[in-house]
């Protein structure tokens, strides 16, 4: 029993580094350099976590295909907030973290988008859901924010 | 003549530093913490200038209207792109520099946005035409909606207060 014991808590420190960190808005608004906004409008936030992206291209001129995988998290605002939500900061509906692969077929300008529920956290970082969260999940268009992933991923990186 | 000439410089060399400075891809990319985006989709990208904003608000309870200024850049993308476009660098056609007003009451959820153009910029920053807001409509198009831009700015707003208040807690450095 001790052996089982002392198996499962070595498992657990070695699961640990892998394991979701929480994310809340303050985070993610913080460190943009790490956190690049891809897509944005009224209703929403995309952000993607620059330090787990993963390019991997064609070996053709120009690289005419190029995949993207990365942690994605997108921001849902509350619709249409009132005054009170504006003074007391609750505009934030929640945080969805995705594992994302984008799929980009440049020479045709087709993209893809391929998305994993991993959790929902609220605007300050308690998680309120898993994987199998029954809340509404956010639909994204490949076209909207591919041409923004591709130039995250290739900017300079700051001195 | 010699005299007018003088002045013509003199006043010239005063205007400068207000003179709005050439923008390019580059730097708006380069500098994610400075020109914050606060709209991007299929067609466009809109940064926020943050050293240049400036808001003001009602005093009753909640602050119900608020205004916002700000220099405001928006990037075009290509229509149609191919592979060549991404490896070279040709996915901006231009950056627009805008002179921004955002108007919002909060109460009512009205937002307005006012707009004007003050120079356009290829994607490496070269001036490409007049900012002569008569000249072309088109100019003046952008996608995004008064509201899309606020709930992004406001955010960034709620996060510069957060930190000028953390900063003002911080005990001085002995």
């Amino acid at each position: 029993m001790k052996k089982l014991w002392a198996a499962m808590a070595a498992g657990l420190i070695l699961a640990a580094p892998g394991a979701a960190m929480a994310m809340d808005s303050a985070t993610l608004l913080e460190n943009p350099s790490q956190y690049r906004v891809i897509y944005a409008d009224g209703k929403k936030a995309v952000y993607a976590d620059m330090a787990t992206v993963n390019a991997v291209q064609s070996r053709d001129l120009h690289a005419s295909i190029e995949n993207i995988s990365f942690t994605m998290y997108v921001e849902n605002y509350v619709k249409n907030p009132d005054a009170m939500a504006y003074q007391t900061g609750d505009t934030v509906a929640d945080i969805q973290q995705y594992e994302a692969v984008a799929y980009g077929n440049k020479n045709a300008d087709r993209y893809r988008l391929e998305t994993k529920l991993t959790a929902v956290y609220d605007a300050d970082g308690r998680e309120i859901g898993g994987p199998s969260w029954k809340g509404k999940k956010v639909k994204l268009d490949a076209d909207d924010l591919y041409y923004s992933l591709f130039r995250a991923v290739h900017a300079p990186k700051a001195e | 003549m010699k005299k007018l000439y003088s002045l013509m410089m003199a006043g010239l060399i005063l205007a400068a530093p207000g003179a709005a400075m050439a923008m390019d891809s580059a730097a708006l990319q380069a500098d994610p913490a400075q020109y914050r985006v606060i709209y991007a989709g299929e067609d466009e990208v809109i940064y926020a200038d943050m050293d240049t904003v400036r808001g003001m608000q009602t005093m009753d309870y909640p602050n119900s209207i608020e205004n916002m200024r700000f220099k405001m850049y928006v990037e075009s993308y290509r229509d149609k792109v191919d592979a060549a476009d991404f490896g070279e660098g040709r996915l901006v056609t231009q950056i627009r520099e805008f002179d921004a007003g955002l108007y919002v009451n909060k109460n009512e959820k009205s937002y307005k946005l006012e707009t004007k153009l003050a120079a356009v910029y290829d994607a490496d920053g070269k001036a490409i035409e007049s900012a002569d807001q008569e000249e072309s409509s088109d100019a003046l198009k952008i996608r995004a909606k008064a509201k899309d831009l606020y709930m992004n700015l406001y955010h960034l707003e709620q996060l510069s207060l957060k930190q000028a208040a953390e900063q003002a807690a911080a005990p001085a450095d002995k």
